[in-house]
């Protein structure tokens, strides 16, 4: 069995090492020995021949094969070990801190030896951003997904885990709902979409940078102190719509109430209001591209006026917004791309739809189709017809059945050996590809290449691979995977204490965001080395990030910026991961720590016992920094052994604060950013931590990496069955310097992407 | 058809100010609707996540009430505060950690959740859908899922268990969670616009029709596909199945099953989403709403995710609910929890107080024909217990409950759910982990 370099100084540290151990005991027959020894005198009389308390038997289990069922019995002990949830509290036989490492160690080198598997990924679903791209793809419209769909739910770190994204009868209601959207927003059948905003859409009303409160009564929303009403309007295609607004003012005064109209922060115009109740007024005939766009209307000039019948404030009354359009004219060019010119005036009107039908089927369902498939959407199609529906009508209905189909949306992949491991065939691996790498359906070139049998052969498929980065489609990878693996998601929601950070705000939020997500996806275009996201003298910053960093940017526009100071470079010390991994009051080393042990290293902590509680709050008479109060905190005995092995890796960015700015005094006090890894190793600062994550750590790193990007890939969790193949990517990659491309290409001809076991483990 | 008897479009025409319900005293509907029979009994459970702080919660004595359940001072002839009842399978029983995904993921299900973040999703049918599943049918929605946080944003939820364990307690299969509706826009629609019918919005006959072959040919399409498929796969696809069979069955309903922007529709109005409080109230007015027009018997709602980190900033509070929870003896933090506790009691409260103020077609009031269930899945989000939960119950389900006292239940919180149900009209002889029904005053 070989031996495994795990662990050098953050890993070996389960909570119950002792400071000074730094290595894993090599498994030699000896420790092996001494393990099972441990084994014998702590779990037997519980897990044994005598008792065999929840049907484990550690006495027989230790002479069988290291098969699937047996290994998983192996890994739960271990963490229930780690935990130190087992032994059980009702022991005779407790565990001391060096057995319980020695047991550990033994367990986790423990790995599988049966079989090859490739794995089975359950029938996926297409989640939410795929959905929408999918849309965009095919039908060459974008329909709002993100308004019509709710967000998925995740499984292993990311929204493709198969298993996690169900379809209950709601959310089927929705995919409903966003079939016809899109099929009515791509076929046009002359009609004019009136569209009533307070129905559809949110309406944000922001009164001096805050939202405001409650004053709408009869559908009647008066503003007296100024502001401004945001709503979001979704044209369906591109075109001129017309916008209407219920307006009215309460004048006071001669001067009429004034109303400034933006569209996109664009002013379009000024407008008086004189009505004294709700009108219907015109605020224009506006050119819209398709999609969403902001309407704002800012009550430019409020004001306490008085009047011979008293104080007025001026107040302006708003009611119902309308948007009309676009007026009926040709069709557009995703209309044409599908249906085309229909059957004319001498055409059958019947065999002019099942072309298009044929067209559309295969790149919907994503394979080759039969002619029965075909003839099966086509008796919709008559159905709709008969009922004096246009021709072009007609056909919104089976290509709607279409996409509400389980061959559209989930990702169907057969066994072909009944029972046994299938390869993918050529047009489930372009689906596996285009998922992966574009969150979408394959593009004609993959179809051409599934269909040339292209896809079956490790060039035909690397050519791809190297294709699809270059397309802008690519992006997926940075919002799919780079956002989820970096924890982004929870920055969109996170609300630092405003009276200590009164700089934060929405726009800092978005340049925060841009930053590892454009370093990703520079990394990608430039396929650089994956050590880089730990280390390097690069990032991407726009003006705002710049000051917040404290550093200066030639030009108002974002770019690729070298840097000179040691603090910044890699992801680890980018605003957006350091506010994510802290508290809205004061900064979590031990939250950051575990972002490191988690995101970096594949090596999560166990969930602090439930009466720890956070930090106690600063007391006003002696300040503290908060590393002092967690220094404090976490002195209990239950507390210290996981802290010990946190709480160094988050001390090294104390020099940030909660929202990632540089400091060198919190609560007034000097920060301290020095730590003492368990393994004895004195550190300061990031450099000297980022430093050792990419040396000693560097395989640990890749080995996670590796593993979260397979998951995404895959929509399975990976586990045993995979780490043989994780181990020998992460060895290729090494000797090669690790580049991105490297990596995805390494992925997709790993079996775990290429095949599919017919059984369940 | 066994719908409702009650006119929806008067119905839709009342809810025109229903939607500006904050801000309105009372429901619209100015004669209740007619039934010959007795109406139907409701059943709702609300959840809240992190336990409470039991200190506070629990009543000092039979007589007085603790500083977190003041509130209920208005509604203490309607309401039992449920004492000792525990959740046996929501402890970690060999898994170890993770109790804010068991406190939700459990607490309908009374089943020990399968251990993983992702891969082979398992607990178990919840109440709430057993009871869908049997009398479902008798009204246009079979059950109401609603909440008032979308699902996990990032990573593992809770100590190696999916987000889908946290962010739900209504489960239609052991690997089916029901999706949680969070936005009252949507909640509306379904509820109402769905079933509107009249004027240019007529739909004929011909478009249902076409909408049932769409249905008949996608069922069939993943009929042909099961057929093709293995185990795990063939379970996703009954689960489509099921979920094109509702809408059938609302077609069938109502001649229609697709959302429709109706033009005769009522303008509606939302409180920003921002708006804690706002938002709370028109979630739960809605379900009141639904009850009140019989288009759905069976709630669940979330006030938040297990294990929720919501910020109740417009409580004076900075920090959020689970760190809290954890308070460490802190006295800011355990005052911030008891605010937070008695914050939540007071919107049960207003939930409860809004179905005491409809009056149902025999003259007795909505509450009177109704069981809500208040409680969270974990006792105190200090020490992560699972027995001595927080709970109550209000409502005197159809006669067949005398409420009003404070009740050592001492049992399993599956002993509940079975009386529950029986009161519902839903005969269980074992669910989860019971096979004995509670005894409840009557």
């Amino acid at each position: 069995m070989p031996v495994r370099a795990l662990i050098l100084i953050v890993l070996c540290a389960v909570c119950a090492t002792a400071p000074g151990a730094d290595l894993v005991p090599a498994t030699t027959d000896a420790t092996n020995g001494a393990a099972k020894d441990i084994l014998a005198a702590h779990c037997f009389s519980c897990h044994g021949s005598q008792r065999t308390k929840g049907g484990v038997n550690f006495e027989t289990l230790v002479t069988r094969t290291l098969n699937g069922a047996n290994l998983k019995i192996w890994r739960k002990a271990s963490s229930l070990v780690k935990q130190e949830e087992m032994p059980s509290e009702e022991t005779e036989h407790p565990l001391n801190a060096a057995d319980r490492a020695k047991l550990i160690a033994w367990l986790d080198q423990l790995r599988y030896d049966g079989p090859p598997d490739p794995g089975r990924v359950t029938l996926r679903r297409l989640n939410r951003r795929e959905y929408g791209n999918t849309i965009k793809d095919l039908l060459g419209v974008e329909i709002p997904v993100a308004d019509m769909l709710p967000r998925d739910d995740i499984g292993d770190g990311f929204d493709t885990s198969a298993d996690v994204l169900a379809l209950p009868p709601a959310l089927f209601d929705k995919y409903a709902d966003a079939a016809r959207l899109a099929v009515e927003s791509a076929i046009e059948v002359g009609q004019v979409a009136t569209i009533v905003i307070p129905d559809q859409v949110t309406v944000t009303v922001m009164v001096a940078g805050a939202p405001l409160k409650a004053p709408i009564a009869e559908g009647v929303l008066t503003l007296d102190q100024g502001g401004e009403c945001q709503v979001s309007l979704y044209a369906p295609t591109a075109g001129r719509y017309r916008i209407k607004a219920d307006l009215g003012g309460i004048q006071g005064g001669k001067e009429p109430v004034r109303v400034q109209v933006l569209i996109d922060g664009q002013a379009e115009k000024d407008q008086n209001v004189t009505a004294p109740k709700p009108r219907t007024s015109s605020l224009g005939s506006i050119e819209l591209s398709q999609g969403m766009h902001r309407l704002s209307l800012i009550f430019i000039n409020p004001e306490t006026v008085e009047t011979p019948k008293g104080t007025i404030k001026r107040s302006l009354l708003l009611g119902d917004i309308t948007m009309e359009g676009p007026p009926a004219r040709r069709p557009g060019t995703a209309h044409q791309a599908l249906i085309g010119d229909g059957p004319g005036r001498d055409g059958d009107p019947r065999a002019t739809a099942r072309v298009v039908l044929a067209n559309f089927l295969p790149r919907a369902w994503r394979r080759p189709v039969s002619a029965e498939e075909i003839d099966r959407l086509l008796a919709i199609f008559d159905q709709a017809l008969a009922l004096g529906e246009t021709w072009a009508g007609a056909l919104r209905h089976p290509l709607q059945a279409a996409l509400l189909s389980p061959n559209f949306l989930y990702r169907v992949e057969h066994d072909k050996p009944a029972d046994g491991i299938t390869t993918l065939s050529n047009f489930e691996i372009a689906s596996r590809l285009s998922y992966f790498l574009w969150s979408s359906m394959p593009d004609a070139a993959l179809f051409t290449a599934a269909t040339a049998g292209e896809l079956t052969k490790p060039a035909g498929r690397a050519a791809q691979v190297r294709r699809m980065l270059k397309d802008s489609r690519s992006r997926a990878l940075v919002d799919g995977f780079a956002s989820q693996w970096l924890t982004l998601g929870n920055l969109e929601t996170f609300q630092p204490d405003p009276a200590q950070y009164r700089g934060f705000d929405d726009r800092l939020r978005e340049s925060m965001l841009m930053e590892p997500l454009e370093y990703f996806a520079t990394m990608l275009a430039e396929d650089r080395d994956l050590t880089e996201l730990i280390v390097s003298d690069w990032t991407i910053l726009d003006p705002r990030l710049a000051a917040h960093y404290g550093l200066s940017l030639t030009g108002s526009i974002r770019q690729k910026v070298t840097l000179t100071g040691k603090d910044r470079g890699g992801v680890l010390t980018m605003a957006a991961i350091l506010t994510v991994t802290s508290n809205p009051d004061h900064t979590s080393p031990s939250r950051r720590g575990k972002f490191v042990l988690e995101q970096i290293l594949n090596d999560p902590p166990p969930p602090p016992p439930p009466t720890a509680g956070g930090l106690p709050k600063p007391d006003a008479g002696h300040p503290t920094t908060a590393r002092e109060r967690l220094e404090q905190h976490r002195n209990r005995a239950e507390c210290v052994s996981c802290h010990k092995r946190l709480d160094p890796l988050g001390f090294a960015f104390e020099g940030f604060d909660v929202i990632g700015r540089t400091r060198d005094r919190d609560e007034g006090r000097p920060v301290d950013t020095s730590g003492v890894l368990p393994g004895g190793q004195k550190i300061r600062g990031p450099e000297d931590l980022k430093k050792i994550l990419v040396t000693t750590h560097k395989t640990d790193f890749l080995r996670c990496f590796t593993g979260k990007m397979m998951t995404y890939a895959i929509g399975r969790g990976v586990d045993y069955r995979d780490e043989d193949r994780i181990d020998a990517i992460v060895a290729d990659l090494e000797k090669n310097g690790q580049r991105m491309t490297a990596l995805l290409l390494a992925v997709v001809e790993s079996p775990q992407f290429l095949q599919r076991s017919a059984r369940n483990p | 058809m066994t719908g409702p008897s009650l006119n929806r479009r008067d119905c839709l025409r009342g809810l025109g100010c229903a939607l500006f319900l904050p801000w309105m005293e009372s429901f619209p509907f100015a004669d209740p609707p007619k039934r010959k029979e007795k109406p139907p009994v409701r059943m709702a459970f609300l959840s809240i996540p992190n336990g409470v702080n039991m200190d506070h919660w629990r009543p000092p004595n039979a007589s007085t009430l603790s500083p977190t359940l003041q509130g209920l001072k208005s509604i203490l002839k309607d309401v039992i505060i449920l004492q000792n009842l525990r959740h046996d399978k929501a402890r970690g029983n060999g898994d170890g950690p993770g109790d804010h995904a068991r406190e939700t993921g459990t607490f309908l299900t009374g089943v020990q959740l399968r251990k993983t973040a992702g891969n082979d999703i398992r607990a178990g049918v919840s109440i709430d859908q057993i009871a869908a599943q049997r009398a479902g049918h008798l009204t246009a929605i079979p059950s109401l899922e609603l909440g008032l946080e979308g699902s996990g944003q990032a990573g593992n939820c809770d100590s190696g268990y999916s987000c889908l364990y946290s962010s739900n307690i209504s489960w239609r299969t052991p690997t089916t969670a029901n999706l949680k509706e969070t936005d009252p826009r949507a909640v509306y629609k379904k509820l109402f616009l769905d079933v509107a019918q009249s004027g240019d919005n007529q739909i004929r006959a011909g478009e249902v029709a076409l909408r049932k072959s769409m249905l008949d040919l996608v069922r069939d399409d993943a009929s042909r596909l099961s057929k093709q498929l293995g185990g795990s796969d063939r379970q996703k696809l009954d689960e489509y199945l099921e979920s094109v069979r509702e809408l059938e069955k609302r077609i069938q309903r109502f001649g229609l099953g697709f959302a429709t922007a109706d033009k005769d529709a009522p303008k509606v109005s939302y409180p920003e989403r921002n708006d804690h409080l706002a938002y709370t109230r028109i979630m739960l007015d809605l379900i009141a709403l639904g009850w009140q027009a019989d288009v759905t018997r069976i709630t669940t709602f979330m006030f938040g995710n297990g294990g929720s980190g919501i910020n109740y900033r417009h409580l004076g509070i900075n920090g959020g609910h689970h760190e809290l929870s954890h308070h460490a003896n802190d006295a800011k933090k355990i005052a911030d929890i008891r605010t937070i506790d008695r914050y939540l009691v007071d919107q049960f409260v207003y939930f409860v107080e809004k179905l005491a103020s409809i009056k149902e077609s025999d003259g007795r009031s909505l509450l009177d024909y109704s069981m809500v269930l208040y409680g969270s899945g974990t006792g105190d989000g200090d020490r992560h217990n699972h027995d001595d939960l927080p709970m109550l119950l209000a409502g005197s389900g159809g006669g067949s409950i005398k409420p009003g006292r404070t009740l050592a239940a001492n049992g399993n919180m599956c002993d509940l759910f079975l009386a529950m149900t029986a009161r519902f009209g839903v005969q269980l002889d074992s669910f989860g982990d019971s096979t004995k029904m509670m005894d409840l005053p009557r």
